[in-house]
């Protein structure tokens, strides 16, 4: 028997915006994926199955399981909430069952009315029969048929969320054990006769007492003998059931202290995200302040002596006063050039001489003629009209001003061309920076992700963490003080047991009966009968861990084949309290550690895997096997050998993962998912496979998930 | 007259700005809020926003002259402002326009001490003329795009689109 999940589909339900219609996943025998990134509807998906199966789900705010009927407005898509009319939430699996077809919906109506939503939830099964769909009406029918999808005896094993997978196989527990192996072996009958047998042997013990009390009710000293034995048999009842409530004390602080040795590998994974978490707010503050002084300081630049923006194309302004500089030289050497006497020499003619030397054409210096116009009557009207010495004596001479205003925007002729070049490198320098903020709040939001996947809590956790840490030292403590209270009992009980057998002889020496020999017989009878049957128990038991461990170290092989470090080797060791501790061993026998929380799950996977592919009797699993984040902690090496060897183990499995994610790329997928999908193309892995996409960036209560169908 | 005192008689002088122009003076000029971190970009000192104003009315090629009927605030003497080459590169620009407002260099040489003064004044009145007209331009896109002074390159950006 066992179910193959055809469709699961959702209908405004968390970030699956719309119809069924748009929200429908198609799924075969062999492996389904779902592949998207955080916040892209994979916990949301799970939480689809949860509420079909368990009417809860999980609430990533308050990080425990919830009712479902108390959540349907988280639930609901933020979108259609929003658009503020009447619309219908719900999920619906498709299955078969026994070659049986089954359709399971559950959902709720939003309808709008002046206070606000009400809500109504509605249950519809339907059983398809000669491609006839027949509505279920009765309730117990309606949930019988849910429990096909997956009993809930199995429901442990079936479904699986990363972060809970270190609970799901606990073997350290007694009642989680024997439930386990009861479920594998199917030994019910056989644990009721062990316990007839038990209530037998003690009754049959009474009755011999009885008789014998009662034949010898004369014989003081056997009277006296047989009252000694009967206190130390009551005492000896009495430890035992106490040992009972020591074992079951013992296991209950070894199964906590087991969960909690899961939880404080998480601790130290919480540590370790909150100081990158630390590391990051750091580092992005000091990058938005070196930002900021930046950005404060484009104002100051534009006053920069060596470089100053203000002044950008505005170089040519400075040779024009270079130019203006050179006029006025020009201007004033001008102006004292025609300003400045001619001396003559001493004995030259006066002016008057001058002017008639002009009038009688004739130069009187030489005794020649000079002709009206001609050379020398020039020469000789040049001297006479020669400047005089008439020059300002307050002249104001302002070159040093001048001067000084040159010296200081001189350096600006060279830096005024790179202010261009300037301003552009200091908005490369302010981008670089936005793209380093970026990115380190993508790192940091990364690392908050992790956090939170580790269990952490976005209001402070340290408290938490420091309680795990004092209860996991409690419970070591309870384990060494009930060890040493079973051992005590046991000793007291192996002492009362010696005097036992000395009363018994002592009785046969002092007299017996063929009667008292009958009742005798009786007892020893039933006792050895009660011991066969607890040792067939004990047996198969073994047998069943001895198989447990074989396979389960198959499957750890399977899945760590390729790892650069060994994993070890899987050992099952059976308890005095009757549970069984899983450790991993090196090759010496020793006990391997160091082994990351990677490894951790891969034991606790490799265990679920060999109690559903046990093939004990008639027994084998054959439900889906669903699971949310199973690798979050694993690497590439290890996925790739679950994609191969899971077919093997589980009929169907829905994965959800992000590990084959990469938003860059245009297929949404990274090396690793082309590569499944490519095998899964060409069949090697049998399967569908799906990535799911935000088109649209929104808070996340708005966001809408679309999916994209690779292979289906 | 030498050099060193028509410095000092320009340095001496307190340019003038038009009393509608100081809520946005004050509103461009604050260091941020009190956290330094203010949602405008802003300049530091009042007078830094006044060379700033008078670079954009230069760019410009605008003048917009204190009427005397107008309200008017005076600023820090200019001497005072800084820094001292950026200061020297305004008193180079409005040389070079000096025979636009009547003062060839070398006339200045040859003039008396009432010429110098008259000169000095229509120097200042000519820088206030820019630098009015510059916070013209900056209050109309205070008023009208005032979005854009959210970027703190807005400052720089102006100049860019003046230069284009």
């Amino acid at each position: 028997m066992g179910t193959i999940i055809k469709s699961v589909g959702f209908q405004n339900f968390y970030n699956y915006y719309g119809s069924f219609d748009e929200n429908t996943y198609q799924f075969k025998e062999g492996i389904n994926i779902i592949n998207a990134d955080n916040n892209m509807g994979k916990s949301k998906f799970y939480n689809g199955i949860l509420w079909i199966l368990r009417n809860r789900v999980y609430d990533s705010d308050t990080r425990k399981m919830e009712n479902a009927d108390s959540s349907y407005s988280k639930m609901a898509s933020g979108k259609a909430i929003n658009q503020d009319e009447n619309f219908d939430m719900g999920v619906n699996i498709t299955f078969i069952n026994d070659e049986d077809k089954y359709s399971v919906s559950k959902k709720v109506q939003f309808r709008k009315n002046a206070d606000g939503w009400v809500t109504n939830e509605l249950l519809e099964v339907m059983q398809t029969v000669d491609n006839r769909d027949i509505p279920v009406l009765d309730m117990n029918d309606k949930e019988k048929i849910i429990q096909k999808i997956i009993p809930a005896e199995l429901m442990n094993y079936a479904l699986l969320q990363g972060e809970t997978m270190e609970q799901i196989v606990d073997l350290s527990s007694r009642n989680g054990l024997s439930s386990t192996i009861e479920a594998l072996a199917g030994i019910n009958n056989l644990i009721e006769i062990c316990d007839l047998s038990k209530d037998l042997s003690q009754r049959t013990k009474k009755l011999f007492n009885d008789k014998e009390r009662e034949i010898n009710s004369t014989n003081k000293k056997i009277t006296g003998l047989i009252q000694e034995r009967e206190t130390l048999e009551a005492r000896i009842a009495t430890t035992e059931t106490q040992i009972e409530t020591y074992k079951t004390e013992l296991s209950k602080a070894k199964e906590k202290k087991e969960i909690l040795e899961a939880n404080l590998m998480k601790t130290k994974d919480r540590e370790r995200f909150r100081g990158m978490l630390k590391g990051f707010e750091n580092e992005i503050k000091r990058l938005k302040e070196q930002k900021n002084e930046k950005e404060k300081n484009i104002t100051s630049m534009l006053f920069s002596e060596t470089c100053p923006w203000m002044l950008m194309g505005m170089r040519e302004q400075i040779s024009i006063f270079d130019q203006k500089r050179q006029e006025l030289t020009t201007d004033i050497a001008t102006q004292k050039a025609v300003g400045s006497p001619i001396v003559l020499p001493e004995g030259s003619p006066d002016v008057p001489s001058l002017q008639r030397m002009l009038r009688t054409e004739t130069c009187e210096v030489c005794g020649r003629p000079a002709p009206k116009d001609g050379e020398h009557w020039k020469h000789i009207k040049m001297v006479l009209e020669r400047p005089t010495n008439n020059s300002n004596p307050n002249r104001n001479n302002f070159n040093h001003f001048y001067s000084s205003i040159q010296t200081a925007v001189g350096a600006f002729a060279l830096s005024i061309p790179k202010i261009d070049e300037s301003v552009l490198n200091y908005r490369e320098k302010i981008d670089e920076l936005d793209d380093l903020i970026s990115e380190k709040e993508d790192e940091r939001e990364n690392a908050r992700n992790e956090f939170l996947n580790a269990g952490g809590s976005e209001i402070g956790s340290d408290n938490t963490d420091k309680q795990t840490i004092a209860d996991y030292t409690l419970a070591e403590k309870t384990i060494d003080k009930k060890e040493g209270e079973i051992k005590k009992a046991e000793d007291a009980i192996k002492a009362w047991n010696i005097r036992l057998n000395q009363i018994e002889t002592e009785i046969n020496e002092i007299g017996t009966s063929k009667e008292i020999d009958k009742f005798r017989n009786f007892k020893e009878t039933m006792s050895s009968i009660e011991y066969i049957f607890n040792n067939a128990k004990e047996r198969i038991f073994d047998e069943i861990l001895n198989s447990l461990e074989i396979n389960a170290n198959t499957k750890y092989q399977e899945l760590t084949y390729g790892n650069l470090s060994a994993g070890g080797r899987l050992n099952f060791n059976k308890q005095a309290d009757g549970t069984v501790q899983v450790s991993i061993k090196n090759v010496n026998d020793g006990e391997l550690t160091g082994l990351g929380t990677g490894f951790q799950r891969m034991k606790q996977l490799s265990i679920i895997m060999a109690i559903i592919s046990s093939k004990i009797g008639n027994k084998r699993f054959d439900f889906p096997f669903i699971s949310d984040a199973p690798f979050s902690e694993f690497g590439d090496n290890f996925i790739n050998n679950f994609f191969a060897i899971a077919p093997k183990v589980f009929t169907q499995s829905i994965i959800l993962i992000k590990e084959l994610y990469d938003p860059k790329s245009d297929s949404y997928l990274n090396d690793l998912g082309l590569k499944v999908l490519k095998k899964m193309e060409n069949s090697e892995i049998p399967g569908t496979f799906y990535v799911n996409v935000i088109k649209e960036k929104a808070d996340t209560t708005n966001l809408v998930t679309k999916n994209k169908p690779y292979v289906n | 007259m030498d050099g060193s005192q028509l410095r000092d008689l320009i340095g001496q002088k307190r340019p003038r700005y038009k009393e509608q122009y100081k809520p946005l003076i004050e509103s461009i000029s604050k260091k941020g809020d009190s956290s330094g971190k203010g949602d405008f970009s802003s300049f530091g000192a009042f007078y830094q926003t006044y060379m700033y104003a008078f670079i954009i009315g230069y760019k410009l090629g605008k003048q917009n002259f204190i009427q005397q009927s107008e309200k008017h605030n005076e600023f820090f003497i200019f001497s005072q402002w800084n820094p001292i080459p950026i200061r020297d590169y305004i008193v180079m620009l409005l040389l070079n326009k000096s025979e636009d407002f009547g003062f060839r260099w070398i006339e200045l040489e040859d003039a008396n001490s009432e010429v110098i003064e008259i000169f000095v004044a229509e120097f200042i009145r000519q820088m206030e003329g820019y630098a009015n007209a510059g916070f013209e331009y900056l209050q109309n896109k205070w008023d009208n795009e005032n979005m854009i002074f959210r970027n703190p390159f807005v400052f720089v950006k102006l100049l860019e689109e003046l230069n284009s």
